[in-house]
């Protein structure tokens, strides 16, 4: 096993993908010569050549919408939209017709591509490098939707993702690309779409996230354990499908619900893990489901981040406030 | 006063950086904006200005040795 | 006409001075005084873009993209233009914004990340710096309409590069101002790179300007690094926008000689030798060369300019680092036109939190 950062667990896992079958290939802005603006796809190119790591046209339709071409005709597409900001350009092609296809052609044809990108605030970058808008997919029936939060993760979700037959959004948090390290077993394994996973156990009361926000919710949890509080940390890796059994047995043992989720709060993932507890789990709860979420503003600039991004303070505040039932 | 320079987030994301090759040594007086380091990023080798004129107190660490964000870098006076 | 003349897809850039400062025969060149202040301006916005990049090595600014190479092409435009003309920029267009009415110091203050820098003067017809590539090309043909519809005679300009060409929204912006014949004067820097793709790998097209011609109007390449070519091209575009011709496209053609972004890394994908030799095509320095040998620049001249420069520097670096910090009122207040009360209650949890 050898230790290595987000960034590093995504390059392997396409490197062992393109490997694997010569079908799979990388598409998307600065995706080839340059490895990436933040080099994930570092290397592929060499190895692979142009036409597989391939750097296309500045066109987030073009690069989606070739790809929805491409995986119907049996290609491995793993397209690239630089940042999920950009990703507005790509919304007809990835709502209109990938989540579709199936539909549309009754289960004749289907879109088996990945689309990653890079999503999230607090690395100080410029406007519409830093926003989280995970939960607009989650709204367009047909898509899968991940957002691994460690390198071991990262690649196997990636894995995954490539195999499976239908269209996989593949979100990866800036704040962790190369923050976090971890133990990243060599070649292929793979880690299933739509099983979230327990972060940290605990007892007392259920935090529920995902991304960077796992890395601080366990960090809180831990401070909080030297105060008599035992939390339980889920991270459900996957946004859609949803792992609801995994929150629900979580609420069952614990009684007690913070939501933690740092994209605005209005129709965020929040309200619908929120939904699901209040209609299957809602005796188990001993206290009101709390959310901790950004604002129904539009991300600030770096400068303001630090008041819209959920933060330690934020949580403590949250679970003192489930913990007071 | 001592001035305490760290090393900044010179990309986007970056966390930590390889230091190359000092480009000032203890003792030195600088000018506002003299490359005091070139650092290797996982992305690029750059180089690392002085925020400030003064003279350089003391190097924080060595050539090949890899500096985190926010470490204090030099001490300049 | 210099636009109808010079037929981008017969092979023809329109230059006047060319990299060794010699003047095309029979050309007419500005007026001395403009053409010094052209010196002093792109001087001015080169020497305040290579602070901005060492404050952002020093933890001081934060991504923000430099512009050298276009500094022709940006005075250029903003001389062309009259004070009731629009202008829809794309990002890198630190000195053409600046010399339409934003200060400087505002402009870092946006890189920086602090809102403040988005709240330009009121008199200012500037829309914000698009992030996103090309959207805003569709922006300026609306607000060209609009004043056509007005009966008002101004010019819009956009601003965009050689990567921008390759997105949807530009042919979508380019095929309203054809059919509507908006007042627009379609910008492209193409400085050769969108990150680190090559403008070869952009589009098969021989030229960009020529794709103009499909949409119904004319489309011209300049040299991007003479400002004088620069200049007469976009008044000329301008004045017939004016004066109800409709738009056309300028394909300004440079080299981005910085990287993309201070994020980026240039050196992994730029040509050394093909950088070396349009570096030597500089336009800064082709017009310095020219001013000396009109005889217009003195030793004297220097000594102004660099304190003038100095002067601007500090003045800018002093009011950005002056500027206070972002509060959550910022944040929240121009989200709406009256806050909502769910916004109220989460206004009211970030200042208790």
């Amino acid at each position: 096993m050898t230790q290595r950062s987000l960034i590093q667990a995504i390059t392997d896992g396409l490197r062992v993908a393109m490997e694997r079958d010569d079908r799979v290939m990388v598409l998307g802005e600065d995706v080839g010569k340059l490895g990436g603006v933040f080099r994930t796809t570092q290397g592929l190119q060499q190895k692979f050549g142009k036409e597989r790591a391939v750097d296309t046209p500045l066109a987030e339709a073009g690069i989606v919408g070739t790809a929805i071409g491409l995986a119907m005709y049996g290609m491995k597409p793993v397209a690239e939209i630089q940042f999920m900001g950009f990703d507005f350009l790509a919304h007809n092609q990835i709502m209109a017709h990938a989540a579709r296809m199936r539909n549309r052609t009754r289960g004749r044809w289907t879109v088996p591509m990945v689309v990653r990108m890079p999503c999230g605030g607090g690395i100080h970058a410029p406007e519409l490098h830093s926003d989280s808008f995970e939960a607009t997919y989650a709204h367009i029936a047909g898509l899968k939707i991940v957002m691994p939060s460690t390198p071991y993760d990262a690649k196997g979700m990636l894995l995954s993702a490539i195999d499976d037959p239908d269209p996989v959004i593949y979100l990866e948090h800036k704040r962790i690309y190369r923050a976090v390290k971890g133990e990243v077993p060599e070649g292929y394994y793979t880690v299933p779409l739509g099983k979230g996973e327990i972060a940290r156990p605990g007892t007392d009361l259920t935090i529920v996230t995902w991304g960077y926000l796992r890395h601080l919710a366990v960090q809180v949890a831990d401070a909080l354990s030297g105060q008599g509080i035992n939390a339980e940390v889920v991270d459900i890796r996957t946004i859609c499908p949803l792992d609801e059994a995994l929150i629900l047995e979580s609420v069952a043992k614990t009684g007690r619900l913070v939501i933690l989720h740092e994209a605005p709060r209005n129709c965020g993932l929040g309200a619908e893990i929120s939904a699901i507890v209040s209609e299957e789990a809602i005796f188990a709860l001993k206290a009101p489901i709390v959310r901790v979420t950004g604002y129904d503003v539009t991300m600030p600039l770096p400068k303001g981040e630090n008041l819209y991004l959920p933060n330690e303070k934020r949580l403590m505040a949250a679970i003192q406030k489930v913990m007071e039932y | 006063m001592a001035f305490e320079f760290k090393f900044p987030d010179v990309g986007e994301g970056i966390v930590e950086g390889l230091l190359v090759k000092w480009r000032v040594k203890e003792g030195d007086t600088i000018s506002e904006d003299q490359v005091l380091a070139e650092v290797e990023t996982d992305k690029a080798i750059v180089e690392v200005p002085s925020p400030k004129a003064g003279k350089v107190v003391k190097l924080h660490a060595k050539e090949n040795e890899t500096i985190k964000v926010g470490q204090v870098m030099v001490t300049i006076e | 006409m210099i636009i109808n003349e010079h037929d981008p897809r017969a092979g023809k850039i329109y230059q006047v001075v060319d990299e060794h400062a010699k003047v095309r025969a029979g050309a007419v060149l500005p007026s001395d005084d403009l053409l010094k202040q052209f010196y002093r301006d792109m001087m001015r916005v080169r020497a305040i873009d290579d602070k901005a990049f060492k404050l952002q090595r020093q933890g001081r600014m934060h991504t923000f993209p430099q512009i050298t190479g276009h500094e022709a092409i940006q005075i250029a435009a903003a001389y062309a233009m009259q004070e009731e003309d629009w202008l829809a920029p794309s990002y890198r267009e630190e000195a053409l914004v600046h010399l339409r009415g934003v200060p400087y110091s505002q402009i870092l203050l946006f890189w920086l990340g602090n809102e403040k820098g988005s709240a330009y003067p009121k008199d200012v017809n500037v829309l914000p710096f698009s992030i996103p590539i090309a959207s805003h090309m569709l922006h300026a043909v609306g607000i060209g309409w609009g004043a056509k519809m007005c009966g008002e005679k101004i010019a819009v300009v956009t601003t965009f590069g050689d990567g921008a060409t390759s997105e949807g929204e530009f042919h979508e912006a380019m095929n309203f101002a054809g059919v509507f014949k908006a007042p627009v004067v379609f910008l492209c820097t193409n400085n050769q790179w969108a990150i680190s793709v090559c403008r070869k790998d952009q589009s098969a097209s021989k030229t960009l300007a020529e794709k103009a011609f499909g949409y119904g109007f004319d489309g011209i390449c300049v040299d991007g690094l003479d400002v004088v070519a620069m200049h007469q091209v976009m008044q000329e575009a301008c004045d017939k926008a004016r004066n109800g011709g409709g738009p056309t496209m300028i394909e300004a053609v440079t080299y981005r000689l910085c990287d993309h972004t201070t994020a980026d890394d240039a050196s992994i994908y730029q040509d050394v030798d093909e950088r070396k030799a349009w570096e030597q095509k500089d336009g800064v320095r082709r017009l310095r060369k020219l001013l000396e040998k009109r005889g217009l620049w003195s030793a004297s001249d220097d000594e102004a300019l660099e304190k003038e420069v100095q002067t601007f520097i500090d003045q800018t670096i002093r009011e950005l680092e002056a500027s206070p910090e972002v509060t959550p009122d910022e944040i929240f207040s121009t989200t709406f036109a009256d806050m909502p009360p769910r916004l109220k209650k989460q206004l009211e949890d970030v200042k208790a939190s």
